[in-house]
């Protein structure tokens, strides 16, 4: 055993630290070491003066006042946040909350567009048969409802048949932009004629 | 034989009665419950007011104590003796009583300590223990020893008390920390790792080499 180690164990020792194991290889180098023994008694002499040091100091009744007062601050400042975070939590209810509702809403106008409205009297519906077999009805009528809007020009094939579709909201503008064109044929051609006459 | 400072029960204030907010189980009976520090600490956590002033009580002197003999300045331990009950105070829900009280609070002061030496500003202060007026000293004369035979060794013991003092505050910090704690407060190795944040053989490998030094510098007096 080096008497290095055995000098870091009798201050284990001293502190009631060291196993008994240990104790007896201490006891064992000691009997045999005479360095490592004086200095067990030097240790020994060193706690003894430890020991006699203070261990307490008194403590003035200015610092246990200052201690409190300090304490009932953190209760303030505790109190303080404890309040802010219970009106922060209905704050973050508030958003789940308010997206729950959104969704909700948005679902319900959803299911409220996709009920069939009911056809106006005297209005032939063609089933986009094609649209419907691909996406479903639901797509279809989804479809239908995001149409761009139709030109003036119609189809060929709607042309060739223009009686099925007279009552259209679309051919009655249709009918109405002919009307107004034809009026406004009608009164240009005098200021063209007045034009002429003028050159 | 040598003496041990272990810190007396009897020393301490008289264990307040059993509190009827308290579990009245059979861990209270054994275990870390049953230690009247650990109970005063868990109604400190049901904010109870007048348990921290008797913890405060208990513990201060010990603390203040530790405290003076780290940084070496009386107005700097009372400002972090301070700083130590409010931060016991302020983080007193992060407290399981499965460790002991004595533990968590030195574990407190010594990150405050080792926290304040190693601030610049520290290095401009003057020490106690190192106060170049020594005809009056903070604590007064050191007193001759009652226990000494003579007056002389009496007198030599005294001297011995301030020499001692002065050498320990010449330690580094941690062996200071871990030889205060161990020697001084009582705490076992393995407290005085966990406060110090250490493995149990690092903590016997610092107050080894305090005694060591301490050892070196009073060769005269022992």
């Amino acid at each position: 055993m080096r008497c290095e180690r055995a000098q870091e164990w009798m201050t284990v020792r001293l502190d009631h630290e060291l196993s008994s194991w240990r104790s007896r290889r201490l006891d064992r180098h000691l009997a045999i070491c005479q360095t490592c023994a004086a200095e067990e008694v030097t240790t020994e002499r060193l706690f003894e003066a430890l020991a006699s040091l203070p261990v307490i100091s008194e403590v003035p009744e200015l610092l246990e006042e200052r201690t409190l007062r300090a304490i009932r601050v953190i209760d303030k400042e505790q109190d303080a946040q404890r309040s802010h975070r219970r009106w922060w939590s209905w704050m973050e209810l508030a958003g789940p909350v308010t997206s729950a509702a959104a969704v909700l809403v948005f679902a319900v106008h959803l299911t409220v567009g996709e009920a069939p409205t009911p056809a106006p009297e005297g209005v032939r519906v063609v089933s986009p048969q094609k649209t419907a077999t691909r996406a479903g009805a639901r797509g279809a009528h989804v479809a239908r409802r995001r149409a761009p809007v139709p030109t003036l020009t119609p189809p060929p094939d709607l042309a060739a048949n223009p009686d099925l579709f007279v009552n259209l909201p679309i051919l009655r503008q249709f009918e109405k932009v002919q009307h107004f064109d034809s009026i406004r044929s009608t009164n240009a051609q005098p200021n063209a004629n007045a034009a002429n006459s003028n050159g | 034989m040598p003496r041990r400072f272990v810190w007396d029960a009897s020393s301490k204030p008289a264990p307040e009665p059993a509190d009827a907010t308290l579990p009245q189980s059979d861990m209270v009976e054994s275990g870390p419950l049953a230690d009247p520090d650990v109970q005063l600490m868990l109604r400190v956590q049901a904010c109870d007011a007048t348990a921290f002033q008797e913890l405060f009580r208990r513990f201060s002197p010990r603390i203040l104590h530790y405290v003076r003999r780290m940084v070496g300045s009386d107005a700097r331990a009372e400002e972090l003796t301070q700083d130590v009950f409010t931060q016991v105070y302020r983080f007193r829900d992060r407290y399981r009583p499965e460790s002991k009280f004595a533990t968590w609070i030195f574990t407190i002061a010594t990150n405050l300590c080792l926290n304040d030496l190693r601030r610049p500003e520290r290095r401009l202060r003057v020490d106690i223990w190192n106060n170049p007026s020594e005809d009056e000293p903070r604590e007064g004369p050191p007193l001759p020893d009652p226990d000494a035979r003579t007056p002389e060794e009496g007198v030599a013991s005294g001297e011995m008390a301030t020499r001692l003092q002065r050498a320990i505050a010449g330690l580094p910090p941690k062996q200071r920390a871990a030889l205060t704690l161990s020697r001084f407060d009582g705490l076992p190795y393995q407290e005085v790792a966990n406060a110090l944040g250490c493995t149990e053989g690092a903590v016997k490998a610092l107050i080894f080499r305090a005694t060591q030094t301490l050892k070196r510098d009073l060769r005269e007096y022992l």
